[in-house]
């Protein structure tokens, strides 16, 4: 009787359905990980939120270059004008019921809103919260695509991206780093699977989500190459480079008065922080509310780098080009301009990651599996 | 050329022994950070009712029976409090709470929020169980993996099972006690498998102390120790590691004779009930990591886990099946008279099934196709 019945359901239905719930649980346990970190809502104690971090990127009054990282935001406040007031209503019913009963707020999160901001401001949250959930989303799945793509053998493709999420919160700190990812590894997909032009639109909008993406461009020059000739992929990259460029600089133009600067040159820092030995080896870092080593001290970083040169020699000419172009563009950004110890800004790498891990997964599968012992399976 | 030196002053062996604890240390922090997030020590709420099983009424006994049986955490985490000098405990307080004042700001996030955690009485003992709480999702997931070995499946299947059970754990978990649980029944399975039998019988007591479940399960096991041991020592070590598990739970009872509630509760109404509720069926949802989803007893994702079950079935090996129907026996009654409606937590005997379910769905899925050349 089961097989008839599993006969005429089919398997693609089912393990689609599978790998579906599976991606979904995935991605919210990073995303969850990332909320116990970020704190989407911050009032302070008079009830005043403009001050959090959140409201002053909805409102455009964020430093530079934080303020350049406006797309979901700027969905959010379209959303916002665009949608009718009783949906919104209706919305807040759901979150905030009214009758005593079940009186808990049904997301969390959303009860540190203070009551009387609640009206005004739960739906731009809301959009928020649900973009970034997205985004968590949609990078397992255009991750695996990815995967799929280099014709990796089926534990690997799913197995990979599912361990670059769950590492995900240990380096991510705000929202648009998870946009971010989905992006990459969309522009990656769309690179080896697309028309090149495909890439214009997702280019435009990766560049108003962070304006790295600009720096991501060079990277895709070996995968295109796939696809497309030569000259074409010489002329694909500049003009991507460019719609990039294009919205960067609306936004430097839109957001010029801000405070901050557009880049926040921090070369020093790094010899400053990097060679102490308390910052190589006890740095700790909370993530998942665990107390683990941050992931720029010695062991994860040695761990990280060997990942990546056991299976340097495995993978494709194209992926090591990619990655190689990937790193020359973005170490030097790291060192000069970013934070030390934030490895989330090599984030150009996290698609070479992606990659080097899913090699690993390969590589050991085939190595020999354990004894049975009594009866296999 | 450099990677090829790297690779060969260290062994493939330390790498990958390296990359499966990091591995599992996220999947089980994870799942552990979806658990705290959603439940936390619980606490009684209008909607949820538990019965004093708050993180008081664990350390101080004074929930109600039969949660109050479940001890061995708090037990650990009072006798720790108990052995630690309380200078120790003070400057650990210190470290947490670098300010003095109204408002203290902790290192660590997860504790900032409860005026538990910033009671000067509580708060070592929170730390304890806290770690406990995850020491035991960690556990959980190796002896998950030591399972899947054990059982010689595929070494990606070995390694995927159990991140896969782990992420749905929130799901599924609620008190501070299940993944513990969930760690000791599988240990047994694995103990049954592989080691001598006599280490079963401290591993019962301890399963007790945890929870009394574990007295129902030690039945189960017979159909993996008769691979092993000729009938009599089966059936010997399945009498004493019952009988390690009796003895520690009547001991835990005559502890808390005073408690408040009935050592179980008759609860097979709420069955009828449940099911001719549409809306339980259909629309009733839970929040679990941040994410509002349908709740696990509700038709749909009860139908994919049929599902997920009736696929594996047949291709799982006779003693998991034995194993599964002795558990269903002994767990279902139970959780009719016993158990809230569509509570699935307390099918918990069942969870080696579904992790030996996944197993073999995975390598169904994962065999699907034959491994392409690679590319390019």
């Amino acid at each position: 009787m089961w097989k008839s019945l599993s006969s005429c359901l089919s398997s693609k239905v089912y393990f689609s359905l599978c790998y579906g719930v599976l991606f979904v649980f995935a991605a919210a346990a990073s995303f969850n990980g990332f909320l116990s970190k970020f704190p989407f809502i911050e009032p302070s104690k008079d009830n005043n939120i403009e001050s959090s971090f959140e409201v002053t990127m909805l409102l455009g009054t964020a430093e530079r270059p934080y303020v350049y990282r406006h797309l979901i935001e700027d969905v959010a406040n379209f959303a916002n004008w665009a949608t009718p007031k009783n949906v919104k209503e209706v919305l807040y019913r759901m979150i905030f019921p009214s009758f005593p009963k079940s009186g808990s707020v049904r997301i969390a999160v959303f009860a540190t809103l203070p009551p009387p901001l609640r009206h005004d401001w739960f739906y731009r949250y809301l959009i928020l919260y649900a973009l970034t959930f997205l985004g968590a989303l949609a990078s397992v799945v255009t991750m695996y695509l990815v995967c799929r793509e280099f014709a990796l053998p089926e534990p690997a493709a799913v197995l990979a991206p599912i361990i670059v999420i769950l590492i995900a919160p240990t380096a991510y700190v705000f929202p648009y780093d998870y946009i971010e990812l989905a992006f990459l590894a969309t522009a990656v997909w769309f690179a080896l699977r697309l028309d090149w032009w495909w890439l214009l639109p997702l280019a435009a909008l990766a560049a108003w989500n962070k304006e790295s993406f600009f720096f991501f461009m060079p990277t895709l020059y070996p995968l295109l190459r796939r696809r497309i000739s030569r000259r074409m992929s010489c002329v694909a990259v500049p003009l991507l480079a460019f719609v990039c460029g294009l919205v960067y600089l609306y936004m430097r133009a839109r957001f010029a008065n801000n405070a901050g600067g557009s880049v926040i040159p921090q070369f020093l820092d790094h010899f400053r922080t990097h060679f102490g030995i308390h910052d190589l080896l006890s740095r700790v870092d909370e993530s998942y509310g665990v107390p683990i080593p941050e992931i720029s001290t010695l062991p994860p970083t040695v761990l990280l780098l060997w990942t990546f040169a056991r299976v340097w020699k495995r993978m494709p000419p194209a992926v090591r080009q990619h990655g190689l172009i990937a790193i020359s563009i973005n170490g030097p950004l790291y060192l000069l301009f970013c934070t030390p110890h934030e490895y989330r800004d090599l984030s150009l790498l996290s698609i070479f990651l992606l990659l080097a891990i899913a090699w690993n997964l390969t590589e050991w599968a085939e190595r020999s599996a354990p004894a049975p012992v009594d009866r296999a399976v | 050329m450099l990677p090829a030196k790297i690779e060969l002053i260290f062994s493939s062996r330390l790498f990958d022994c390296l990359c499966i604890v990091a591995l599992y240390f996220f999947t089980a922090a994870a799942a552990f950070n979806g658990l705290q997030d959603t439940n936390g020590f619980v606490n009684d709420t209008d909607q949820y009712p538990t019965y004093g099983v708050s993180f008081i009424g664990a350390i101080t006994g004074t929930a109600q029976k039969p949660f109050v049986f479940r001890r061995l955490l708090p037990d650990t985490a009072n006798w720790v409090a108990t052995v630690t000098p309380q200078r120790v405990q003070d400057g650990l307080y210190r470290w947490f709470y670098p300010i003095e004042g109204p408002d203290l700001s902790s290192k660590i996030l997860a504790f900032g929020h409860s005026s538990t955690t910033r009671s000067r009485t509580w708060f070592f003992r929170y730390i304890v169980l806290y770690l406990c709480e995850f020491l035991s999702a960690l556990l959980a997931i190796f002896a998950m993996h030591l399972v899947c070995r054990a059982l010689g499946l595929p070494r990606a299947v070995t390694l995927f099972a159990p991140i896969v059970v782990m992420l749905f754990m929130p799901y599924v978990l609620v008190f501070y006690y299940d993944f513990l649980e969930l760690a000791l029944f599988t240990l047994a399975v694995w103990m049954a498998l592989r080691t001598s039998w006599w280490w079963l019988v401290p591993l019962a007591a301890l399963g007790a102390w945890n929870k009394e479940s574990f007295l129902f399960f030690v039945p189960t096991l017979y159909p993996f120790l008769r691979q092993r041991f000729s009938r009599g020592i089966t059936y010997a070590a399945i009498g004493l590691s019952g009988a390690a598990s009796a003895t520690v739970y009547l001991y835990i009872r005559s502890r808390f004779p005073q408690s408040p509630n009935a050592s179980a509760w008759l609860q097979w109404q709420g069955h009828f009930a449940h099911l001719g509720n549409l809306h339980e069926l259909l629309v009733y949802n839970i929040e679990v990591y941040g994410i509002r989803l349908p709740g696990l007893s509700t038709i749909w994702p009860t139908l994919l886990l049929l599902w997920l079950f009736a696929r594996a079935w047949r291709h799982l090996p006779a003693m998991v099946r034995s194993h599964t129907l002795i558990a269903a026996v002994i767990n279902f009654p139970l959780y009719l008279l016993f158990c809230g409606a569509g509570e699935y937590r307390n099918l918990s005997m069942l969870c080696v099934f579904v992790l030996l379910t996944v197993a073999w769905n995975l390598k169904t899925a994962l065999e699907r196709e034959p491994p392409p050349s690679p590319a390019s």
